[in-house]
Order: structure tokens, then C-alpha cells, then sequence
């Protein structure tokens, strides 16, 4: 059985009336690098706040490297040194920044001085040497998120949780910031972030998961496509498969990521004529039910060139030769559509409907 | 209109003959008050922190509880209290009525509910990420505690000056625990009362205005180590 550096079960959080956590079941495996992406608002800190044991859930199991957070205070308290949570806005204490920075191993009961050596070297680490008799709260908030990173990273975690960690990075540090996280898993320390920055995900993590609307997925959403973006008869188009293309609406040329929202596929029978620009024909090559919803999952296209890949995680139904776009209908539409297997299909969607994502790895 | 311009006149002229007596009972005011507002700090500061950091049952009618307590009037604090302390009383043995130790008890329950309120007020106006910041990178519940009293020691030393005023201000509870003994008891408070019920009108506007004066003082003590403190 593989180490788990924080597994949840059941987990539910509600503020008010609104749930805004509904996990079955996730787990990190100990030395993953592990991205959650989902926009703003999608739970995301909440999600880390819960894992670093800062905020209680309403409902659920935690455990941490194995070990369950119970209800007892000392034990929570215990359990909490096991990972370090490095927040959005980080915030500084009002002192030096070297100080900020030996915060944790103080509290840990390091040695001032032992403390303050490794503070700095965690500070040159991400840049901030020159900065380490600074006052912690005068930094800039990209400066501030680097000294709260070497503030977490003095501390050596073995699970380490980074809340949107590269937003307001400047260009110029990013790429150091970028791998010194890669590096943090062959260092000994577990790492789970957030992004709401799909390309963020791709760089730095070796597993994906997405959180939308405090529903966590195992995988990426649906209808994700990576490939390049190109002029075609003066619009912007990414081939899927040969003579399989998206038409987007987006200013992005090059390599990006595309994402169609699976509850804006339409399925229709015949070409419609309509406003949409999208139309691709294929054939039903899965039908699964999710609630009162059902994802049908259309074959397009032949098989991916390398010009176009589908990046979905590799959960393709089988039968899928070509590139799978997934829609989600109502149990009543598939009843009243009476739609079968392997049944034709045209899949349209808007160009507005599609998210585009500049800047994907090549 | 008259007269209480002569009267004030006539106070303006003993500021600058006020004898050893009166430089005596602004000391024991001074000193008094001193350690009643420091016993009220030590109690009422770590009170307030936990209250306002801590999530509990119960937090919020105790909360009302000692916003109640705020308008206790000094008068039935000394009245409770002397009760107590006089001979025949609870704590008649221990001997402390008409001691300076017994305004000293009397002004720091008198300081006690204002210190711990606005403690409470100020740790829950610090910044929640302070709390968090601390306790995921391990703090115990008294680093947290140190940790949110350093980041919000503006507030919390406007909780000590406030209570310092009240006390240093007060009349109640040093006229009936302390009996106005000259030399022994008499503060600069009591004073003022004396002197005024002896048709001494001057004297209680010259006395009053040192009061206001080391008042001022010691605000601009604080202001100046507020400051220097705050980066």
C-alpha cells in the first residue's frame, strides 16, 4: 500500500446554509506534487485550510501521514507541525524578515541561532537574501509570497500546502520559485497547491485533480484539449485530428489549453442551423448517469495527430478512437432524444463557451 | 461668572505654591494607580486574548457579561468592598480597610472588565491570518497568544491606558477603602473632594488641574511608546 501524506474521507464543509466542500474521498500520496485547479471561489483554501488542520470541517475524517486528527486539541496541535500551509496573502509579522522567516522553527523550539542560519538559507533560497533585515510587512505582496514560502520551507514539512503560490510572482522569479516546488518532492516534502491557472498545473504537478464548485475531481475537467492555437481564413482555430477543429473566439495564438464546459455541448441529430460555430460529427461512444444528469461521451475525429492531443486524463471510455467530447444532459433529454451507442451524432457548442488557456507547455 | 473666574485665578496662583503635602498624594496616586492598572493588565490582557481567540459556548454572554461590568460605579465597588474588609466583615481579619492596599483592590476590580474588554476587542481586530500564520507554522496556544499580542500592541496598550485613566481618575473607591488619611491615603482625587467640601475651591481647581496635567503626561508616555513600538 502506497504512504499517503493527507488523506480525507466524507469531508463536507458549510458556511451557513451553503455547502461549499463536498469531498468523498482524496488522498496525496507522500512525495506527489499534486495541483488542485479550479477557479476563484471554488473552495480551494478552504480545501487547505481543512488539510492544514486551521479550520475545522463540518463534517468528515482527516488524517495526516496516516495518523487521523481526532478531536483532541493537543493531538490536532500535534498533528498540525505535519504540514504547513502557505496562504494567498501571506502574512508578515511585524518584524525582520529573517525573523518572519525563523518564525516556525522557533515555535518548533530550534535554537535562535540555529533558527536564524536556516531561516537565511531558505531566504536565499527564493531570492530574498538581500532582504532579510527588512521589515517583514513593508514587502510587496510577490516579495511577501516568496519570504512566506522560505518562512514554510525553513521548517522542512513533510506535507507542504501552497495556495495559489505563483500569483504575483514577478516573470523573474517565477521560474525559480517553479523549481524550487519541483524540486520539494526529491527534498522529502509532499506538496498539494491550488491554481485556478491550468498551464500552473501542467508545469509543476505530476497529478492533477480539479475543484469546482467544492466538488473535487480526480482528474481535470471534462472536454480539455491541449494544442496550438492558429490563423485559419482569418479566425483562430486548434486542430483537434485532421479535419477536426475548434473555432475560438481569443486573442491567444500558440500552444494553450482549451476547456468546453460539458453542460454547454449540445447533441443534435442533424447539422443545426443556428448561431453556433462549432459542429463536429461523431458517434455516441459512452453513456453514463451522474445524478439526473448523463455524460454522454461523443467519438469526433480519427485518432489524435501530434498536431492535437486530447489532454484529458487517460480515463477515455473505451471504443474511443478519435478525440472524446464529453456533454451533459438531462436524463429527460437522453429519454426524449432516445439516444443509443454508437448512434451519429453532431456535438455543437458556441466559441464563447470554450475557455482558452495561453501558454501551455509544448 | 465672576467668582469662578477668581476662582480659577486664585487656583492659577497656588499651582505654584503647592506644598509637599499635595507633591505626597500625586505621588500616592500615581502609585496606586500604577499597580492597579498592572494587575488589571496581567489579569485582563491574557483574559481578553483567550476570549476573543478562543471559540466556546457560552462566548457570547460572557462577553455581554463584561460589557455590563464596564458601567459598575466606582461607589458600590468601595461599598461592596468595605463591607467586606471592615471588621466585622468577610475579610475583616486581614485588616486592609483604610489602606492603601485596599484602594489597590478596589481600582483594580474598578480597571479589571474595561482592560479585559478592550483586550478582547483588540484580539479580535487583529488580522485572522495572524492566528492562522502562527498556528500552522506550529505555534503552541501561548506562542499564538504572544504572537497576536506583538502584532496588535496598539490596541492592547490603548486597552492599559484606558484602564490607567479610569483608575488614576477615580474617587469612589479611595475615599470609602482608603478614608482620605492624610499622608497615609489621601490621593490627589480625594484631595480635590476635601478641599472642595471645606469651601477650599481654589485649592480643588489647582489639585484638579495637576491631575489633568499628569494625566496628559502619562497618555504622551504611551502615545510616544506606541510609536516607537509600532513599525
Amino acid at each position: 500500500m502506497t504512504d499517503l501524506a493527507v488523506e480525507v474521507r466524507g469531508l463536507a464543509k458549510d458556511f451557513g446554509p451553503r455547502r461549499v466542500l463536498d469531498v468523498d474521498r482524496f488522498a496525496v500520496e507522500t512525495g506527489s506534487l499534486t495541483a488542485v485547479v479550479g477557479p476563484n471561489g471554488s473552495g480551494k483554501t478552504t480545501l487547505l485550510g481543512i488539510l492544514a488542520l486551521l479550520e475545522p470541517p463540518t463534517a468528515g475524517r482527516i488524517f495526516l501521514g496516516g495518523e487521523e486528527a481526532g478531536p483532541s486539541a493537543a493531538a490536532r496541535r500535534r498533528l498540525r507541525r505535519r504540514a504547513v500551509m502557505v496562504h494567498e496573502r501571506p502574512w508578515m509579522f511585524h518584524a525582520t524578515v529573517l525573523e518572519n522567516a525563523a518564525y516556525g522553527l522557533e515555535a518548533r523550539g530550534v535554537g535562535r541561532r540555529e533558527a536564524r542560519h536556516r531561516a537565511a538559507e531558505a531566504l536565499d533560497r527564493v531570492g530574498l537574501a538581500h532582504a532579510a533585515s527588512w521589515p517583514g510587512p513593508g514587502l510587496s505582496a510577490g516579495e511577501a509570497r516568496r519570504a512566506a514560502l522560505a518562512r514554510a520551507l525553513a521548517v522542512r514539512p513533510p506535507l507542504l500546502l501552497l495556495d495559489e503560490p505563483l500569483a504575483d510572482v514577478d516573470a523573474q522569479h517565477r521560474a525559480n520559485i517553479e523549481r524550487i516546488v519541483r524540486d520539494l518532492p526529491s527534498r522529502g516534502t509532499t506538496v498539494l497547491l491550488t491554481t485556478h491557472r491550468l498551464e500552473t498545473a501542467y508545469r509543476l504537478a505530476d497529478r492533477c485533480a480539479s475543484l469546482i464548485a467544492g466538488r473535487l475531481r480526480d482528474a481535470l475537467p471534462d472536454n480539455h484539449f491541449s494544442g496550438t492555437i492558429v490563423e485559419a481564413d482569418g479566425e483562430p482555430v486548434m486542430a483537434l485530428a485532421p479535419g477536426c477543429r475548434l473555432h475560438l473566439a481569443t486573442p491567444v495564438r500558440g500552444p494553450a489549453h482549451v476547456v468546453i464546459d460539458p453542460r454547454t455541448v449540445i447533441l443534435s441529430r442533424t447539422a443545426p442551423a443556428s448561431s453556433a460555430r462549432n459542429f463536429l460529427a461523431g458517434r455516441i461512444a459512452a453513456l453514463s448517469a451522474e445524478g439526473d444528469r448523463v455524460r454522454v461521451t461523443v467519438d469526433v475525429g480519427v485518432p489524435a495527430s501530434p498536431r492535437g492531443v486530447p489532454a484529458s486524463p487517460p480515463a477515455s471510455p473505451r471504443g474511443v478512437r478519435g478525440v472524446p467530447i464529453v456533454a451533459l444532459i438531462t436524463d429527460r433529454s437522453l429519454r426524449e432524444m432516445g439516444l443509443q451507442l454508437n448512434e451519429p451524432i453532431q456535438v455543437v457548442f458556441k466559441t464563447l463557451s470554450l475557455d482558452v488557456y495561453g501558454g501551455a507547455s509544448p | 461668572m465672576r467668582w469662578t473666574l477668581e476662582q480659577l485665578v486664585e487656583a492659577l496662583r497656588l499651582l505654584g505654591s503647592l506644598d509637599r503635602q499635595v507633591i505626597g498624594a500625586l505621588g500616592l496616586s500615581l502609585g496606586l494607580a500604577t499597580l492597579s492598572t498592572a494587575l488589571a493588565t496581567a489579569a485582563g490582557v491574557p483574559t481578553g486574548i483567550a476570549l476573543g481567540l478562543g471559540r466556546f459556548r457560552g462566548k457570547r454572554l460572557l462577553t455581554t457579561v463584561l460589557h455590563a461590568l464596564l458601567a459598575l460605579p466606582t461607589v458600590l465597588i468601595g461599598l461592596v468592598l468595605y463591607t467586606a474588609l471592615s471588621s466585622r466583615g468577610l475579610l475583616g481579619p486581614w485588616r486592609l480597610l483604610y489602606s492603601p492596599t485596599a484602594i489597590v483592590l478596589g481600582q483594580f476590580i474598578l480597571a479589571l472588565p474595561l482592560v479585559t474588554a478592550l483586550a478582547l476587542a483588540a484580539a479580535e481586530g487583529v488580522d485572522p491570518r495572524v492566528r492562522l500564520t502562527a498556528l500552522t507554522l506550529g505555534a503552541g496556544r501561548w506562542r499564538v497568544a504572544r504572537t497576536v499580542l506583538a502584532e496588535g500592541r496598539g490596541a492592547f496598550l490603548a486597552a492599559v491606558v484606558a484602564g490607567f485613566g479610569r483608575v488614576f481618575g477615580e474617587v469612589g473607591i479611595s475615599m470609602m477603602l482608603g478614608g482620605n488619611i492624610r499622608g497615609y491615603t489621601r490621593t490627589v482625587t480625594t484631595a480635590v473632594a476635601l478641599e472642595t467640601a471645606k469651601g477650599h475651591v481654589p485649592l480643588g481647581i489647582a489639585l484638579g488641574l495637576v491631575l489633568m496635567a499628569v494625566a496628559l503626561g502619562v497618555n504622551l508616555l504611551f502615545l510616544h511608546l506606541r510609536r516607537r513600538t509600532d513599525p
